[in-house]
């Protein structure tokens, strides 16, 4: 129903059925070929679906799959047992946490699909979730199957697939509710239509997965009644710093080359960057020491804005590589949002612990007078 | 990964059976019993301090979990150390089944491994340097190694990333695991892990270090167990020691004696005295010592896991292994109802169905603990996690803490009758006695004067008693310092004694032994105990922790006291959240007269941490709304401003608090949002602090009564009272020195109708109430003779003020048969 889709180097982000096709598909054939049990409408095992989102590098029976999430096994691991029991799974998390990016993994390796996404707004209704009616039809030719625009849940339902629905806490209670019955009874009703078509059942492997940032609305707005009909998981930012260095470098450095800046971030400045990000998000450093932590959530995609700012920086208006004192000054137009606590937090930290450090710690502390600027 | 292991050979050429374990594992120790009973070994050899010789105590029928506990004590010129270590045994330790099944078939059974107070010599050169290091009470048996290449490829393997759950993948969730299986794979595992160490070695000091010590244990071990085949030339040894090192120790046995293993330990220096005892331990314990430190995460649950296969099934209320995780989840669900969470019968359901779906994924024979904290997690909590939950001492969530509580257990050990006291205990009488307080049976009475040193040691000793919760001393009655706000005597009666009652007994001495658990000496053991206290966080603790720690006479509160301080002034963000704690500081630090404290650098460093951060919230200060956080503001900045002016350790912040209060002023009523309450309250303050002198102009109103400025109307009656409120708990003595700031309040008074005066009422009162008389005679004074109508002489004939007495001590008399007996009324005359 939909038009053709360009050939994928064309397209701006493909889906990640698409782009690691040839990995979904090594992961079927590894699944048939050990007899692995594959749930009853999903496209692979729950086994492969963990190794498909977390990647098997440094493993000797390893396919070679890429590692696309970072986190921790048990946590995936969790999920996709929700998914696998009929629960709704609902990935909670600050901004910035690659919630929406687990969601996409998870439908792309269950169902083959990740596109059937309702996105929440304040005027979100039910239309956009269940179904909506192609009204020229309604009124010719009367309630009918062909007069039904099905949205993303009605088409979930009748073909077995994954749901997801983006920043749920942002519809109103009303609107979230209306997925009640859909999780429990598994049902959705289209009194319009005819007896034989009025009810839908859901066909095995539908199921929800929704996410919520706890940074804006929160999972306060969510009735009691819809909570327990999810499985909640906790979403975290990177915890080992190595690894989010080595993503924020890679991530930074796609983005100052598709912006045509040929010089990158220095690696030592990143880690840098990311242990500030780090320390601050946690709270202390990485010797124990309290450190107070800042009003925004120093998310790891902020990080890459900071990155990509520090390089662009310092390559359009200093035409000399990225220093400490680039970074300071892009920290306060993307991190540091409208708070004076923020400034005075994140000087209070420069002061305590980068002026002890050497290398470009020192860079950082000797531009601390840009933050009262 | 479940190849049954067949025709490796379970005792080698010389007949040696190595039995590599993990310390507390119910895996291990089925090996460990079923490898005694079936081989009938000669001598049982097992990892433990070679210098205990007193195995017949170890033997006696305590009831896990103990510890055994080795101590060393140096007596130099200059000062005492004393340090200790632990090795704990649970029901579930392979260790303490080696001793008792060998010991019970008559086996010999011996510890092998290099006693504690070498060990220390070895790993950092000597004792001067070890005593600093040890003094948290080191517990040996190391379980958790860091990670290194073996480790990661096994961790990447098993998709688990703590030793803990990986030794769980390979040996403990299978309950039908074979004894054979068992050795192959703790055997390869400890080979690897041994790999690790070397490789951690090759690379830098601090791996070379835990190299040498390693080595230094291994030379003890192998000559131990030479010794033992040479004393049993006949029959099996079985060698039970922590996995890593045993492919260590059959590289050895297989050939020549080494050099190490020749020369023999360092010897022990004339001026070390060592001892070792038995003591209880708890599950709570256990729990809490995480990573290089030895312990063991919920032990509870282990526990279970062991009786299972003990029991296997058998008996009344007996729960066969594949059903242990099934009952906890079980119980975890009803202690959390009990807890009032509301859990449903379609939530357990869901719990159920998700742990028993994560147990298939993960490939477990049986549901383990992790798959079941995992499945309650995901099914019943309906809000964010913290990001450390698996490690965190709270769980992250409370509703995870309460199941890692349950999974903990709350076990005590218990030690058999007979058993020899450990050294605190004997610490405990013997200081008793030297001090001229000797624990009898009948209690007696001691009256101590604070202000003569050796009472002093006196009271310090029992305080640190109660601390320790050892109920030998009881305080009848307490000082009295006679002290009011701070530094001001209030009263004359100032009554330095303090009466005790102190006794001994059996309850005393029993308390004694469970207190022994926190140290080999009382001095560590209150420390042990206070840290603990500090570690939970909260302000209050903070502060009675620190009083604690004065009243016991601890010579030094830096280190890891004054680290907690820091760690728990940045949680706070207000600044009355934190005026008890300086208000105490102040006062230990500049006005103490019996404890030492005065002018200590120790507490001033802690004077300053807080103050600064006082200092900190005031600049940082967000709107104060009327009622109880105005209040609350202003006694705290009275508490603030007194430690900033009188004490020396506070005296630079000075500029930058009155900076911080102009600021604030300088907001502006509308924009700030301050209510009036904060609003007097931050004007007294910036008075008080000498830079700045006091202006009545900045009174409400202030600007109509001295004229010649823009009037702003009659000030509103309630804003006003409220002022001055806040002015008066901060400032009161203004009433005093500066009485004019009263001028405007005067004038405006004048022109309020009845209703409002009655509704700034309540709150002049209020501000009125604070002055001491003599600062109230003196605001009288200022605005009396030419303000507002004389007072007219009230004229009450005498038999009707007698009557209005009498009825009056009715009341009081009814009121009383209500409440009980009041502290004080004054009688009649008011």
């Amino acid at each position: 129903m939909s038009s053709p889709t360009p050939a994928p180097t064309r397209v701006q982000r493909p889906s990640a059925e698409v782009r690691w096709a040839d990995e979904l598909a090594r992961l079927r054939e590894r699944d048939a070929a050990a007899g692995a049990v594959v749930p009853d409408g999903w496209h692979l095992s729950p086994r492969s679906v963990v190794d498909f989102v977390l990647g098997d590098a440094g493993r000797r029976d390893g396919l070679g799959l890429e590692t696309k999430f970072v986190g921790e096994r048990a946590l995936v691991e969790r999920c996709v047992v929700a998914l696998a029991t009929d629960r709704g799974l609902m990935l909670v998390g600050e901004p910035g946490t690659a919630k929406s990016f687990l969601s996409e993994l998870l439908a792309a390796a269950v169902s083959g699909d990740s596109t059937l996404t309702v996105q929440g707004t304040a005027s979100t209704t039910e239309d956009a979730i269940k179904y909506s009616w192609n009204y020229a039809l309604l009124l010719a030719r009367g309630p009918s199957l062909d007069a039904l625009v099905p949205a993303p849940v009605h088409r979930g339902m009748s073909d077995g697939k994954v749901v997801r629905f983006e920043e749920i806490t942002r519809c109103p209670i009303e609107t979230q509710d209306s997925l009640l019955s859909v999780l429990s009874e598994r049902l959705l009703v289209v009194p319009e239509l005819d007896d034989e078509h009025r009810v839908l059942h859901a066909r095995r492997g539908f199921a929800v997965v929704a996410t919520a940032n706890v940074r804006d609305r929160g999972v306060n707005d969510m009735s009691a009644a819809l909570k327990r009909r999810f499985n909640f998981e906790t979403i975290h930012a990177i915890s080992d710093v190595r690894r989010e260095t080595a993503l924020v470098q890679r991530q930074s450095d796609a983005i100052l080359a598709d912006a045509g800046i040929t010089s990158t971030v220095p690696g030592d400045l990143t880690e840098v960057l990311v242990t500030l990000f780090s320390e601050l998000r946690r709270g202390q450093t990485a010797d124990g020491r309290p450190v107070e932590q800042l009003s925004t959530a120093m998310s790891t995609a902020e990080a890459v804005s900071v990155a990509v700012a520090t390089g662009l920086a310092a390559a359009w208006f200093a035409d000399r590589p990225p220093r400490g004192e680039d970074v300071v000054g892009a920290l306060l137009g993307t991190a540091l949002k409208d708070s004076d606590d923020d400034r005075s937090r994140l000087r209070g930290y420069l002061t305590r612990v980068a002026k002890e450090r050497g290398g470009r710690w020192r860079e950082l502390y000797a531009a601390r007078d840009l933050l009262d600027g | 990964m479940s190849e049954p292991v067949t025709g490796a050979r379970e005792v080698d050429a010389d007949g040696i059976c190595w039995v590599p374990v993990r310390h507390h594992s119910p895996a291990a120790t089925r090996a460990v019993r079923d490898l005694v009973e079936r081989l009938r070994p000669r001598a049982v050899l097992v990892e433990g301090p070679s210098d205990y010789t007193r195995t017949d105590q170890l033997l006696l029928p305590h009831e896990p979990p103990v510890s055994l506990m080795t101590w060393w004590r140096r007596e130099t010129a200059e000062r005492t150390q004393v340090a200790y270590a632990l090795y704990p045994f649970t029901v579930f330790s392979p260790e303490w089944h080696a001793l008792r099944d060998g010991a019970a078939i008559g086996a010999d059974v011996r510890f092998v491994d290099l006693p504690w107070h070498l060990q220390v010599v070895v790993e950092q050169g000597g004792y001067d340097e070890a005593a600093a290091a040890a003094a948290d009470g080191v517990a040996l048996h190391r379980t958790d190694e860091v990670s290194d290449s073996f480790f990661d490829r096994l961790s990447a393997h098993t998709g688990r990333p703590e030793m803990s759950a990986v030794w769980d993948e390979l040996a403990e969730i299978d309950p039908a695991l074979s004894t054979a299986t068992y050795l192959h794979r703790a055997a390869v595992l400890g080979a690897g892990i041994r790999a690790d160490a070397d490789a951690r070695a090759r690379r830098g000091a601090r791996g070379r270090a835990e190299r040498r010590l390693d080595v230094a244990r291994e030379a003890h071990m192998a000559a131990g167990v030479r010794r033992a085949r040479a004393d049993h030339p006949d029959g099996v040894l079985l060698v039970v020691t922590g996995a890593a090192h045993t492919a260590a120790l059959q590289e050895r046995l297989a050939a020549a004696p080494r050099d190490d293993e020749r020369a023999g330990p360092p010897p022990t220096p004339d001026d070390v005295v060592t001892g070792q005892a038995i003591v209880p331990s708890s599950y709570e314990a256990l729990d809490e010592q995480r990573g290089y430190l030895a312990g063991q995460p919920s032990p509870g649950f282990y526990d279970r896991v062991h009786r299972a296969a003990e029991d296997d099934g058998d008996g009344p209320g007996a729960v066969g292994p594949a059903q242990v995780t099934e009952h906890v989840l079980v119980e975890a669900v009803a202690a959390l109802r009990e807890a009032g969470a509301p859990l449903s019968a379609a939530d357990l359901i869901a719990a159920r169905a998700s742990m028993l779906g994560l147990a298939t994924l993960r490939g477990h024979p049986r549901p383990w603990r992790d798959d079941l904290v995992d499945a309650l997690t995901s099914t019943l909590v309906k809000d964010t996690v913290a990001a450390d939950a698996a490690t965190s001492a709270d769980g992250g969530h409370p509703l995870i803490n309460r199941v890692r509580v349950l999974m903990r257990g709350d076990a005590v050990g218990r030690l058999a009758p007979g058993t020899d006291l450990p050294p605190l205990v004997l610490e405990v009488e013997a200081r008793c006695a030297e001090l001229g307080m000797p624990l009898e049976r009948r209690a007696a009475s001691y009256t101590l004067d604070l202000e003569q040193d050796g009472d002093r040691t006196r009271a310090q000793l029992l305080q640190r008693l109660r601390v320790l919760e050892i109920p030998a001393a009881r305080l009848v009655r307490d000082v009295r310092d006679g002290t009011g706000p701070v530094g001001a005597q209030v009263t004359a009666r100032v009554d330095p004694t303090q009466e005790w009652s102190v006794r001994g007994g059996t309850t005393v001495t029993a308390q004694a032994v469970l207190a022994s658990r926190y140290g080999a000496s009382i001095e560590q053991a209150v420390l042990a105990v206070l840290a603990r206290r500090v570690a939970s966080g909260e302000v209050e603790d903070l502060t009675a922790a620190l009083l604690d720690a004065v009243l016991c006479g601890l010579p030094d509160l830096t280190g890891r006291l004054s680290e907690a301080v820091e760690v728990a002034t940045l949680a706070v963000d207000r600044v009355a959240g934190l005026a008890d704690p300086l208000a105490v500081l102040l006062r230990l630090h500049r006005f103490d007269r019996w404890y030492g404290t005065t002018d200590r650098a120790d507490l001033g460093a802690l004077l300053r941490l807080v103050g600064l951060r006082c200092v900190e919230l005031v600049e940082r200060l967000p709107p104060q709304a009327a009622g109880a956080t105005s209040r609350d503001l202003a006694a705290a900045l009275r508490r603030l401003v007194d430690a900033v002016v009188a004490s020396p350790a506070l005296r630079d912040l000075e500029p930058r608090l009155a900076a911080a209060l102009a600021a604030q002023l300088g907001r502006g009523a509308t924009r700030s949002g301050h209510a009036p309450e904060a609003v007097g309250a931050l004007t007294g303050a910036r008075w008080l602090l000498e830079s700045v002198a006091p202006d009545p102009g900045d009174a409400p109103g202030g600007r109509g009564a001295t004229g010649g400025r823009a009037p702003q109307g009659a000030p509103d009656p309630a804003g006003t009272g409220e002022w001055y409120a806040g002015l008066l708990t901060v400032a009161g003595h203004l009433a005093l020195a500066a009485p004019e700031i009263f001028d405007p309040l005067d004038a405006a008074l004048r022109q309020w109708e009845d209703t409002d005066f009655r509704r700034a009422l309540p709150d002049l009162r209020r501000a009125a109430a604070g002055l001491l008389p003599r600062e109230r005679r003196a605001l009288l004074a200022h605005l009396g003779p030419d303000g507002g109508p004389p007072a007219a002489a009230l004229d009450v004939p005498p038999e009707v003020l007698e009557s209005l007495v009498a009825r009056e001590d009715a009341l009081w008399a009814l009121v009383e048969e209500h409440v009980g007996p009041l502290a004080s009324r004054s009688g009649g005359s008011g």
